[in-house]
Parts: C-alpha cells; structure tokens; sequence
C-alpha cells in the first residue's frame, strides 16, 4: 500500500527546505526562509521555535551532536525529515507540471494570473 | 542573569508566559535569535521593524505553546476519571444553560419569556434549576477533593501542590465553580435588593440582615429543597 501523503504547513516546510543544505542555528534558518520564499514568509522567532519543536516531535529534524557554537543550537535534517521534504518537492513539482500542462496559469511579469 | 537576559530584560520576563517545559528547552535560543536579528539589522528603523515583528508575534506565539502544552497534560496525564466526570456535570449543567438561552432567545426574538411555560413549573424548575446542578456540584467537586488527596499517580507532590497548580484539575474545577455559581446565583440573586449603599449596610446591619434571610429567592431556594 502506498504511503498516505501529509502534506506539510508551509512554514515548516520552508524550515526544511532552508536545512536542506547544511545545519543551522536559528537566525541563519530565519534568513534562509526569507531569501528562499522571496520575503514573503518572515518569520519571528516564536514562530521559529514553535515550528522546530514541532519538526523535532515528528522526528523531522534534530539538534546537531557536535554542536558548532557555544551559545546557539544547529539544526539539521534527520533522513525522515529528508524524505518529507521530497515527497513535498515532488507532489509541487507535479502539481506545477500539471498546471502548465492544462495551461492554468501564466507568468506575466513575475505575478501568476489565473486564466479560464 | 545572563548576558542575554540583561539585555532584553523585560523580553526575557515576557518569555516566562511559555510553558515551563518549551522555555527551558527553547528559551535561551528565542534570545539567542533575537539578538542575533537585531545585530543584523541594517537600520535603527529595521530594528524597529523587527521589534514590532517579535510584538506581533509573541502573543500568538505563547497561545500555541500554552494550548499545546494544556492539550498535551489533558491527552496524557489528567486522569481518567477527572476526564469523565466533567463531562458528566458539564452535561448536567446543560439544561440549566439551555432553558437560560431559550428564554434569552425568547425574549429577543418573540418579546416575551418562558416564565409561563412547562419549564418554569415546579417539579421541572427545581430539576434543572437546583437537583441537576446538584449533583454536578457534589459530582465535580468530589471528583477535585479526590484528585487533591490522590494526585494523578505519576508524581509525587503534596495536595497543596496540586491545588496551585491547575494544569490537571481545570477540567474539574470549571464545572465545580459554575455549579457552585448557579447554586449561590439561585439562592441570592434577590438579597441585592436588600442591600441600598455600603453607608446604609453599617447603619442597618441588622435590618439588612433580616432582609437577605427573608429574601424571597432564597425563600423559593429553601422550599425547591
């Protein structure tokens, strides 16, 4: 049986995308989010740690063993949270394969407009 | 105090309003990012932004983690039986909610009000007037006396612990004071009358007195028992 697909919120999947590449401490993922969804998604660091904890719960990402700096916590990927990632790069890949195919939308100076 | 903690002094205060459990584990790391943002930002007004940001964002913030937290005791830790009962006395104290509801309704929509209806007649008035928050008193109220003598089993703590902390016993305690409140709302709810000034109530003690014990809502609550 195929695995069920949840999909992820989007903030915490912008988290993942952000560890994607290596681990980071705090403010470096909240950079990382910013410049990865163009400033659209700012996040505080309230809503930065109520999403690592629950990432951490979910066993999507982990704090790093050897931690690189004394007073600030790196975050990594764990392999679980590796495969929710691609199964969601996936699932947006096809959904924008399919909404090009039937010609949904179309790219009018960097905004998306909607056409019947 | 640390060196973070000295220097966002009223910021580090506020984070106290997380559970206990999140602020131990994340709660030098909110500092930690908050100084690092602020030590990035390229302006005095982009600090200003980001102060306004962390505003924002704390109230939200704190009501998750609070929720979550209560949620997760509730889900795990409060006892079963605590659960169930409250449910129960919740339950009982439904009618009384419900006739107050539809009367209120009745009266906005219709101008006029159930007193003269089935519901207001003795044997079903004092049913859900008085025996059914009754038992949802003595059903919640023993419930929390068994839970301040017991505990939830997992930890050991004294009663008087456990009657300050009330991340258990919400479930109990708010049926508990809600019946307590109709009872006591039923009883005197006519004794107000009695009393004309605070002046009047130390001059006339006395006559006071005999006002609110020959009140006749405590009256009707002395004959509905």
């Amino acid at each position: 049986m195929a695995k069920q697909y949840n999909q992820l919120p989007q903030v915490a999947f912008s988290i993942l995308l952000a560890l994607s590449l290596k681990p980071r401490h705090g403010y470096e993922i909240m950079k990382q989010v910013g410049e990865d969804s163009k400033g659209k998604i700012k996040l505080a660091p309230g809503a930065l740690y109520t999403s690592i904890k629950l990432l951490n719960e979910q066993g999507l990402v982990k704090e790093l063993e050897d931690q690189l700096d004394a007073r600030r916590r790196y975050y990594q990927l764990t392999d679980k949270g590796r495969q929710e990632l691609n199964a969601e790069l996936e699932y947006y890949d096809n959904t924008v394969k399919l909404a090009k195919q039937r010609k949904v939308y179309e790219a009018f100076a960097g905004v998306a407009i909607w056409v019947n | 105090m640390g060196e973070l903690e000295k220097r966002f002094p009223i910021y580090s205060k506020l984070l106290r309003l997380y559970p206990k459990p999140y602020r131990k584990q994340y709660g030098q790391q909110i500092l930690q990012t908050t100084a690092d943002m602020l030590d990035d930002a390229p302006s005095q007004a982009a600090k200003l932004a980001g102060w306004t940001h962390i505003t924002m964002d704390l109230p939200i913030s704190v009501t998750k983690q609070q929720l979550q937290y209560v949620g997760g005791i509730y889900m795990n830790e409060t006892p079963r039986y605590i659960k169930r009962n409250s449910i129960v006395a919740g339950a009982l104290l439904f009618p009384f909610m419900a006739a107050l509801i539809a009367n209120g309704l009745d009266k906005v929509i219709n101008n006029h009000t159930l007193y003269n209806s089935w519901l207001w007649r003795t044997p079903v008035l004092s049913l859900w007037v008085l025996r059914l928050p009754e038992l949802a008193f003595l059903l919640a109220g023993g419930s929390y006396l068994v839970y301040l003598a017991r505990g939830t089993g997992s930890t050991k703590s004294t009663w008087l612990k456990r009657a300050l902390d009330v991340s258990h016993s919400w479930p109990i305690i708010i049926p508990t004071i809600f019946a307590f409140g109709v009872m006591f709302l039923i009883a005197f709810h006519d004794v107000g009358q009695c009393v004309q000034s605070p002046s009047h109530l130390v001059s006339h003690a006395n006559q006071t007195w005999q006002c609110a014990v020959n009140n006749q809502s405590l009256k009707v609550f002395r004959k509905l028992f």
